[in-house]
């Protein structure tokens, strides 16, 4: 289990680096944004992020 | 005994005849300004000339005709012989946030603001005013309170209408002293026909006493006058309208109505209120055409009956264009009215040919009053500049119809054009130097801070506690003085701004762009209370870098629930300053300051954008309404590419 898990971990991090520039642009576009604009932008860009490492193995 | 009685009745009853008799006194009295015509009510003065509006009669709460108020403020004064203590109104068709004020006589004041109104129910698109200080009069611990005037800001074209107001007629004075309440009946009988008309008046009594009663009362004055009119109808007046020509308005109308199937006024048809076509054909043509037993002459005028469906037709609110159409084609019609006997001299093959012809007479009209105002003003070139520099000013003339008259079939063509110039003011130093001098006498003249005077020297004997009370101190006596400005000061401030240049401010003293953050924030601040009249959001807009002056509405929003447009409004001209100092090319707005203001904040504490999001104020129809155009501009260079790039990233992968 534990095993799996860091494994897991592992992907995570390279996924995310994979992501890296998308993620700038994206916490560049937050902030470049107000009112709920940003609020949504915000919560979008994390929440997809969330799902996308969820599913490493699922999309794999 | 009982045929004595009588005849003492019938003695009594002659005696009351031969001499009227005070019988009520009327305290209250209400007067009315229905917006009939542009003869106001003597009570009352209007500021800014509105027009009366006769073409939406009965929509947005209004009852016949009413008064057209277009962008700026009127002001509704009531004469001083009279202490008002009751006053309601409506305003209709409302589209943007508006104000009313009150004026009273101990020289206080009270403004309602209201929102724009609901669009889409036009039957209740209006606003009641209401202001009565009669219960508040009647006891007798208060100081009694009288309004002496209202204000009314707008910024878009709206209506008002059911306007009336009360007054005690015991105190007041000159014309409007009336005390006496007598009761006569008249009948007048006009007749007419198509050569003569004459005019006759008898006259009768009726011992009926009229009392003035609280309620809403049709007529304003205690004498009641029954009129038959040219068709046999009867209608009460007031001796106050039958003096102010109530009567021979009424009797205009309803002629009016039989000639034209207009129920208006002379006055109202001369302005063009009334749709009028004149059709002037040749003789055979018209009969051929019409089939008609009566002889008609070239010059006859015809009323088009479209004009009753069109005010029936159900309402559709008038977008800018469509009123300028509308006032296009009054002006059009009224023209038409005045070449009415000189077109008789002409003939025409048909209706749109003549109608060509008034539209071409106004052209030409325009054409030469445009010639007339042109004024060749001689240039001197004292002292020629080395560098030259062109001025930029954008001057966008948009929507501009041409319309080309062509000779051979009669055909026009409408093309738009639109006329680009392009100038921009780039300021010399000396320039520079004077607009900041303007700038700071402006601010000393307005500006007076309560903070003792201290001079450099002994500020460099201050210790570093003593150097951030005396900075506080001065700040909070700025942002004091600065809050009780005038919105009129405020802006003449603005405009001493706007041609120094934000970016050009790192000539004046640090005091003077405190001063000038402080009145940019007291800007915005106003633009929440209170409606800015166009030149002065235009003021403000140009001070914020905006192109688009509804973002300066828009920010008065955002920062009310938006702490970094709160902190970029704060610190707007500080980080001009700053970022002027840097000899950037590229202009600094408030949305460069707002996103450097959010990537502090990004970078002290990551994990609050997205802790501090409030779900709840999320509304997903209008996500992109709380950003101003500069702003949205700033985003779409930085998310575009971002979309653009992973897009890119996506199929390099596939190819690999």
């Amino acid at each position: 289990m534990i095993n799996k898990l860091w494994s897991w971990l592992i992907q995570a991090v390279k996924e995310t680096l994979n992501l890296a520039w998308t993620l700038v642009g994206l916490v560049i576009a937050t902030l470049t944004l107000t009112g709920q604009a940003q609020q949504i932008t915000a919560i979008a860009t994390v929440i997809t992020l969330a799902i996308w490492l969820l599913t490493i193995g699922f999309r794999k | 005994m009982l045929s004595k009685l009588n005849s003492l009745l019938r003695i009594t009853c002659v005696l009351f005849l031969i001499a009227p008799t005070s019988i009520a006194i009327a305290d209250e009295v209400w007067e009315w300004e229905r917006f009939e015509d542009n003869t106001f009510e003597s009570a009352i003065s209007i500021s800014n000339n509105p027009s009366i509006y006769c073409n939406e009669e009965n929509q947005y709460g209004t009852k016949g005709c009413s008064l057209a108020l277009n962008n700026g403020t009127y002001t509704f004064t009531f004469s001083t012989d009279i202490q008002v203590y009751e006053v309601a109104f409506l305003v209709g068709a409302v589209n943007n946030s508006y104000s009313v004020t009150w004026y009273y006589a101990d020289n206080t004041s009270e403004t309602e603001n209201k929102s724009g109104q609901d669009s889409s129910d036009f039957a209740n698109m209006y606003d009641d005013f209401y202001k009565s200080f009669t219960d508040y009069n009647a006891v007798e611990e208060n100081t009694d309170k009288y309004i002496t005037a209202f204000d009314v800001v707008l910024t878009d074209i709206s209506l008002l209408d059911t306007l009336y107001w009360q007054y005690d007629d015991s105190t007041a004075t000159g014309n409007f002293a009336t005390t006496t309440t007598t009761s006569s009946t008249t009948s007048s009988t006009t007749t007419s026909s198509t050569t003569t008309s004459s005019t006759t008046t008898t006259s009768t009594t009726t011992t009926t006493t009229v009392y003035v009663a609280p309620p809403p009362p049709t007529t304003t004055t205690t004498t009641l006058y029954v009129v038959v009119m040219a068709d046999g109808t009867e209608s009460e007046y007031t001796e106050t309208e039958v003096n102010d020509g109530t009567i021979e308005r009424d009797q205009e109308r309803i002629d009016n109505e039989t000639e034209f199937g207009c129920f208006m006024t002379n006055a109202q048809i001369e302005r063009g209120d009334c749709i009028i076509i004149i059709e002037v054909y040749e003789e055979e043509d018209y009969e051929e055409e019409y089939d008609t037993e009566e002889e008609l002459f070239n010059d006859v005028v015809v009323v088009d009956k479209v004009e009753d469906e069109f005010i029936e037709e159900e309402f559709v609110e008038l977008t800018e264009q469509e009123i300028k159409e509308l006032e296009k084609e009054m002006e059009f019609e009224v023209k038409e009215l005045e070449l009415k006997e000189q077109i008789e001299f002409f003939e025409f093959d048909s209706e749109e040919e003549a109608k060509e012809f008034v539209e071409t007479f106004i052209e030409i009209e325009e054409f030469l009053e445009e010639l007339e105002e042109i004024e060749v003003e001689e240039i001197v070139f004292e002292d020629i500049p080395k560098d030259i520099i062109i001025e930029i000013e954008d001057e966008i003339i948009e929507d501009e119809l041409v319309e080309e008259v062509f000779t051979d079939e009669s055909e026009a063509e409408t093309e738009v054009q639109e006329q680009v110039v392009e100038e921009e003011v780039e300021l010399t130093e000396e320039e520079i130097k004077v607009e900041v001098a303007e700038l700071e006498e402006v601010i000393e003249e307005i500006i007076v801070i309560d903070i003792p005077e201290v001079t450099e020297e002994e500020i460099e004997e201050y210790t570093e506690e003593e150097l951030i009370d005396y900075e506080e101190a001065k700040e909070e006596a700025i942002e004091e003085f600065v809050e009780e400005l005038e919105t009129e000061e405020v802006v003449q401030i603005l405009e001493e701004i706007n041609d120094v240049g934000v970016e050009n401010l790192a000539e004046v003293s640090q005091e003077v762009i405190e001063v000038v953050a402080q009145v940019v924030e007291e800007a915005i601040t106003i633009a929440q209370e209170e409606v800015l009249t166009e030149e002065q959001t235009e003021v403000v807009a140009e001070v914020l870098g905006f192109t688009e002056t509804e973002d300066v509405q828009i920010v008065a929003e955002a920062i009310k629930t938006d702490e970094n447009v709160a902190q970029a409004v704060d610190e707007f001209v500080e980080r001009a300053v700053e970022f002027a100092k840097n000899d950037s090319d590229q202009e600094f707005t408030l949305a460069d300051a707002t996103t450097e203001i959010a990537f502090e904040s990004f970078v002290a504490s990551p994990v609050s954008v997205i802790i501090d999001i409030d779900l709840d104020a999320i509304n997903l129809n209008n996500i992109a309404n709380d950003m101003t155009t500069d702003q949205k501009e700033k985003a779409q260079e930085v998310i575009v590419p971002t979309i653009l790039v992973r897009i890119v990233s996506f199929a390099m992968r596939r190819f690999d």
